[in-house]
């Protein structure tokens, strides 16, 4: 290789700065809502809040994937992509408010913010608390006491009790909960103590039953199925928990009308158009008319789908961008929960590694309930679009989830740097180099 | 703008948010497969990673040979089975007999997993059903087998004061290596230095003696749990962080009166690189040099030659049958990345067998952590350094 | 650790394929059902388009315009009283009350939902209003409306609720979809809404009904396949009567035959021989041959949306399967795929799937869609077909179906009267289904009247008008 001057030398350096792989995408992904926005804006009349966002939203994702992780060493590919999937979902909701007098777009907005906050408070308990033994069962019972706060002072939405309004905003405490459940149940089985495990899940699955919130009860307990198998690889056990939840499945089905109905409007929705299977038909419509490549952005009839903005968000997505768009998102959920595994396989200790893989298990299951309900895979629960969905309680509840995450990911690239550091400087006094430096 | 208008440039618009989706999704896989790549290529240079010691065995029982050494990670379970992080195959051991997890102050501490029974050191489980805990040095028997643990975590557990040993090899020897001695390498990680004799392990001499809580100091401090890459803020406060640490964990050793220091023997400076004049590309790796100089010229200018052959006078043990290299053949092309050798290999490399002392162990020599002395498991890292990363690729 | 690391990439594997399946789920879904989720008559989103769009013209296959529409988008019928009612249910009306019609199942093309880019940048240019597709239907209205005058004038099915397909066997185009009774889309609806025989309901492809004794073609087939001596086994019906689990099977009018061979029976229409040829051959291969001719399977075809037939799978005993040889017992068809199985027959047993759509041209002319016709399945060999094809001849020449019988033409066909209930009252339907065995008229029809009673005398004299029109005489 030719020498090359120090003017050369700093271009070059620039220019490598400029490829790496995590600024090659985050241009990308900024560029794509940037344009998106723009197109929303100038639909009508020029909207002023469009073009903020057109600014506000790719900044958003540039602080949070470039800048927030040169205080830790967070995981940044995981950043990029949940930072996409949260900017999807400002951009969905900000194309569907339109005319409609609305302005979820920017609630959004405000909240994905809201949702970087508390992913780096995550961060930081994950990083920085040493010592669990006592904080854990503080946040066991405060968490007991959010979670049940509904049953006391909640509201009812769409028949499940979850809701609690202070002044004009209202909170989902469940989601919150989510939070706790996987520290709490990864710390308990780390230190192998299996009766406050049980009685934490027990607990929380009573008061959930208790609400009417079955859908967020189907996800504790996948998660809590899926943490127990994983730490304790007892399959007869796991299989007696998954034995009992199809028994009590079928009990459902059989006592209660609306589980019959329910599932008789997952089999036909079609039969069922005027009453209870309208919201599925409509999401279907939606999909089917989307096509593959989506009826363009802004235009199609997205809102006469019931909750567009929260549970059916991933049919706004494919009829608006096309089902190979939607597919392409749900490859990125698949990159999510590879990399939270491999965070969860590269860690050292046991609790870390559980929180990787709660943390993992309870977003994978969720999207699949959902993206699966929307597809008619399964019959339709309302739970929210990871990451995607309208709502702040939702969106902090994944965000500090994927805070964990990052905090497990930042711990296992310290033990690995401090390894490497090592490795390092003995080469360097032995005047060698390493090799993939 | 008008509905027709904005319809036709939103279905144009189309195609170039999909193309913009799948370049990023294909950006992200490419980055994630090249970080992968990155990943295992750095794990297969840090063999030691993720593992906080070993255990020696010092007497075998069926399939556990004596002299074998068994790397312990963090946390996990020891049993009879390959599927265990510790497979012990010794009659009496149970398919998962114990878990073990690290503590940083503790040490390694075991609990049975169900009713299965060992002991450590003096102690058996039946007496402290809530775990034992082992350190640098302790035995565990466990069926019919003795298991010595050595430890090599990180230096937080070299301040222990249970830990900290005497070092008693004569510092004359190092200036007749062929490369600078370990300990005289200058700093091997953050917070490290060589160690005088007589010296108090897991106390650097470079590092100033708090009487009294100091102001608190910006710069990278020795207790940097992690290196600091390019743009890290320095550590606030580091100095009052070695105060404490002498608080809790030294005054054992700060009792004592210091030693008087010792004349160090001089810093060895690493010859400045000099750019070749010809664009001529001058290949050096010592997979490619032939094997006298590894025999001979190795052996005789050994900083450790004379401390060996006192060794070896005092104790002699029968000659080894090189075991079969089956595993990982050392004719590896310059495409494949030489690889550690498994740890039944590392005796035919004969890495072990002239170094250990009368039980089998180093247990009274430091740790590995502190990267000082004369530490066999060192000294073999140092030969596989030599001959399989030393060459590297040059720049 | 070890294990549990091995269990993390258990469930990591666990959970993306769960996504996987999702995927993989909607796109097999959506690329199935796609068009019919789209076309639903419940789908609001082509109406949306109304402000920016005129929809398309739906043409039959001489070229009359049977469905256009005004400046403002609003549909108009430029056919006369006779011809619009009659096409009604293949067209559709403005409020969208038939369901899966032409106007919504093909509301991709008529709404213009295919148009290029290029094409919408003309019509920007010009500052006209953009059009939709035209779209050109292989019925032809004259056929269908002559037709609905034969049911409405004919006198065993006067006043009568029915269907009437006619297909080409050899290309699978339909040139007849009729469903009566039928109804004005430009008239009032307040009646039609409330006429207890619900006009509304395209009977040609969604009545569901038992075939009855049409359905003995194809246990003819299937006798024919797996009995070896099934040419000269002789049945009983010398009684006129079986007994089979203590319960009774019976022809029609308690007829009796004698000891009959399969020929005589089909001729003859008799319910005992194929009650004992079907108990023969059991209710596995029976259940196989329906499925070759297409019972059970899910119809997808491209420009039809078609009620799936059955043969039934569960609580089968041996009373059951003898019913099921004659065609009831919940065995059930609709109009359409009963055609599809004559058409089968005469098309040496290659079923060719029904088409509907002739081609469709943008408003400039251009072909988006052209005619292409495809084989649904291969239902039998062509030995059977032929040797069912000379008992379906003997029906017409001097069995039940000598009504259906044109002068001059060789004629195959079989007549059905099939029991069913309708509000709970117990009524039997007639059925005629039968093709032209002329390579000159390769056409199959099937008519089906609702409380027909008699197949022979309700369905065969239509199925004879039909005959006629199509060859011209």
């Amino acid at each position: 290789m030719s020498r090359m001057n120090a003017r050369q030398q700093a271009a070059w350096e620039k220019r490598k700065v400029r490829r790496q792989p995590e600024r090659r995408l985050v241009a990308v992904e900024m560029l794509f809502f940037f344009s998106a926005f723009l197109l929303i804006s100038l639909k009508e009349k020029v909207d002023f809040v469009g073009l903020l966002l057109a600014f506000v939203v790719p900044a958003l994702i540039f602080v949070a994937t470039i800048w927030m992780p040169r205080f830790f060493p967070a995981d940044k590919l995981l950043m990029a992509i949940v930072n996409f999937l949260c900017a999807l979902g400002v951009l969905i909701l900000y194309s569907t408010d339109g005319d409609a007098g609305t302005s979820r777009g920017f609630q959004q907005a405000l909240y994905y913010g809201l949702g970087l906050i508390a992913m780096l408070i995550c961060i930081l308990l994950v990083r920085y608390v040493r010592r669990w033994r006592v904080l854990i069962w503080i946040i066991a019972v405060g968490a007991l006491g959010l979670i049940a706060l509904p049953l006391a002072i909640g509201t009812e939405i769409n028949g499940a009790t979850n809701w609690i309004r202070i002044g004009s905003t209202s909170l989902q405490p469940s989601e919150v909960v989510k939070i706790a459940l996987v520290l709490i149940l990864s710390y308990f089985m780390s230190r192998r103590k299996l009766v406050p495990w049980l009685g934490f899940v027990g607990l929380c699955m009573g008061v959930l039953m208790l609400q009417k919130d079955l859908g967020t009860a189907l996800i504790y307990y996948c998660t809590g199925l899926i943490l127990f198998y994983v730490s304790t690889g007892n399959l007869a056990l796991t299989g007696v928990g998954l034995l009992g939840a199809g028994g009590a499945a079928i009990l459902g089905y059989k006592m209660f009308a609306h589980v019959k109905r329910r599932v008789a409007v997952w089999r036909n929705p079609w039969q069922y158009y005027e009453t209870s299977g309208y919201q599925i038909a409509q999401v279907l419509m939606a999909i089917a008319s989307g096509g593959l490549l989506g009826v363009g952005l802004g235009l199609g009839a997205p809102r006469v789908i019931p909750v567009y903005f929260t549970d059916c968000i991933f049919a706004v997505i494919c009829e608006q961008f096309g089902v190979i768009f939607g597919i392409l998102t749900l490859v990125m959920y698949a990159i999510i929960i590879i990399r939270g595994v491999s965070t969860a396989v590269s860690a050292r200790r046991g609790f870390h590694a559980l929180i990787a893989m709660g943390v993992t298990a309870m977003l994978g299951i969720q999207t699949f309930i959902i993206i699966g309900g929307v597809l008619k895979l399964i019959p339709l629960t309302g739970v929210t679009m990871p990451f995607v969905s309208y709502g702040g309680t939702s969106m902090v509840s994944c965000m500090g989830l994927i805070g964990l995450l990052q905090g497990v990911h930042s711990l296992n690239q310290d033990d690995l740097s401090y390894d490497y550091e090592i490795s390092r400087t003995l080469a360097q006094q032995a005047g060698l180099q390493l090799a993939d430096e | 703008m008008p509905a027709e208008i904005y319809e036709i440039v939103a279905l144009a618009a189309r195609f170039w948010f999909l193309f913009l989706m799948a370049l990023i999704v294909l950006r992200s896989y490419r980055w994630y497969a090249r970080e992968r790549r990155q990943r295992k290529k750095r794990l297969r240079l840090l063999p030691d990673a993720g593992y906080i010691g070993e255990f020696v065995v010092l007497q075998g029982a069926g399939d556990l040979k004596e002299g074998e050494v068994l790397s312990v990670p963090f946390e996990g379970t020891l049993g009879f089975v390959r599927s265990n992080d510790l497979c012990v195959p010794v009659p009496g051991v149970a398919t998962r007999h114990l878990w073990f997890s690290y503590d940083e102050r503790k040490g390694l501490k075991l609990t049975a997993l169900g009713r299965n029974d060992f002991s450590v050191d003096e102690k058996t489980i039946g007496e402290e059903p809530k775990g034992l805990c082992m350190v640098h040095g302790s035995r565990l028997y466990i069926g019919e087998c003795e298991l010595r643990l050595r430890m090599f975590a990180g230096y937080e557990v070299g301040m222990n004061p249970q830990r900290m040993m005497t070092a008693d090899y004569p510092p004359q020897q190092w200036q007749q290596a062929p490369y600078p001695p370990y300990g005289q390498q200058g700093m091997p990680c953050p917070g490290m230095s060589a160690y005088a004799p007589g010296q108090p392990y897991g106390m650097n001499p470079q590092q100033p003696v708090y009487h009294q809580p100091p102001q608190p100091m910006v710069g990278y401090g020795p207790a940097m749990p992690y290196y600091p890459p390019n743009g890290y803020p320095p550590q606030v406060g580091w100095n009052q962080q070695q105060w404490q640490y002498q608080q809790n964990w030294q005054q054992a050793a700060y009792a004592q009166p210091h030693p008087p220091a010792q004349p160090m023997p001089p810093q060895w400076q690493p010859e400045p690189f000099v750019q070749p004049v010809e664009e001529e590309v001058i290949t050096f790796h010592p997979l490619m040099e032939d094997e006298d100089w590894e025999e001979e010229a190795y052996e005789e200018e050994n900083r450790f030659a004379a401390h060996d052959q006192q060794r070896m006078e005092r104790y002699t043990r029968e000659p080894q049958q090189p075991a079969p290299q089956e595993f990982y053949p050392l004719e590896t092309g310059e495409d494949v990345w030489p690889v550690m050798p498994r740890p039944d290999e590392w005796r035919s490399e004969g890495l072990f067998d002239d170094l250990l002392d009368e039980d089998g162990t180093d247990a009274s020599l430091p740790p590995k952590s502190a990267y000082v002395g004369r530490d066999e498991s060192a000294w073999a890292k140092r030969r596989i350094w030599d001959k399989y990363f030393g060459g590297g690729d040059a720049p | 650790m070890k294990q549990q690391r091995f269990r993390f990439r258990v469930m990591a594997f666990l959970l993306i394929a769960l996504l996987l399946l999702a995927g993989g789920y909607g796109v097999y879904s959506v690329s199935t059902y796609g068009s019919r989720w789209f076309g639903s008559s419940y789908n609001t989103r082509y109406r949306a388009a109304k402000k920016t769009v005129i929809p398309g013209d739906i043409l039959d296959r001489n070229g009359v315009v049977l469905a256009t529409a005004d400046e403002e988008g609003k549909r108009t019928y430029p056919t006369g009283w006779h011809t619009r009612s009659a096409m009604v249910h293949v067209v559709g009306d403005q409020d969208g009350n038939v369901s899966n019609t032409v106007d919504s199942f093909q509301a991709s093309y008529l709404w213009g939902f295919e148009t290029t880019l290029e094409e919408r940048i003309e019509a920007l240019r010009t500052g006209e209003k953009r059009r939709g597709d035209n779209v050109t239907l292989t019925v032809d209205s004259t056929l269908q409306t002559n037709i609905a005058a034969a049911f409405a004038n004919l006198e065993n099915s006067k006043g009568k609720a029915g269907a009437a397909v006619v297909m080409n066997y050899k290309t699978g185009e339909v040139l007849a979809l009729l469903s009566v009774p039928t109804f004005d889309p430009l008239g009032s609806m307040d009646a039609v809404k409330d006429d207890p025989q619900h006009p509304f309901w395209n009977r040609a492809v969604q009545s569901v009904q038992a075939p009855g004794s049409t359905f003995k073609i194809i246990t003819a087939v299937s006798t024919l396949q797996n009995l070896a001596d099934a040419e000269t086994h002789l049945f009983d019906c010398s009684t006129g009567a079986t007994m089979i689990m203590d319960q009774i099977i019976r022809d029609y009018g308690y007829e009796h035959h004698g000891m009959i061979t399969l020929e005589k029976a089909f001729q003859v229409s008799c319910n005992n021989s194929f009650a004992q040829a079907a108990l023969l051959i059991g209710d596995k291969n029976l259940k196989k041959t329906a499925e070759a001719f297409g019972f059970n399977d899910n119809f997808l075809f491209r420009d039809l949306v078609v009620e799936n037939s059955r043969y039934p799978t569960q609580n089968r005993n041996d009373f059951e399967v003898a019913w099921s040889g004659a065609g009831q017992s919940q065995v059930a068809a609709t109009p359409l795929h009963m055609c599809m199985v004559a058409a089968a027959i005469a098309n040496d047993g290659v079923m060719m799937e029904p088409r509907l759509l002739m081609k469709v041209n943008s408003p400039a002319g251009v072909q988006r869609l052209g005619f292409t016709s495809k084989v649904y399945s291969q239902a039998c060999t062509p030995e059977l077909a032929a040797k069912v094809e000379g008992y379906m001849k003997n029906v017409v020449t001097k069995g039940t179906g000598k009504a259906a019988a044109v002068e001059g033409l060789s004629i195959a066909g079989k007549t059905g009267s099939a029991e069913g209930s309708i509000d709970g009252r117990y009524v039997t339907h007639a059925w005629f289904v039968g093709y032209i065995d002329d390579p000159a008229y390769p056409y199959a029809v099937s008519v089906f009247v609702e409380e027909g009673a008699s197949g022979g005398k309700a369905a065969a004299p239509i199925a004879h008008e039909i005959f006629g029109w199509l060859t011209g005489q």
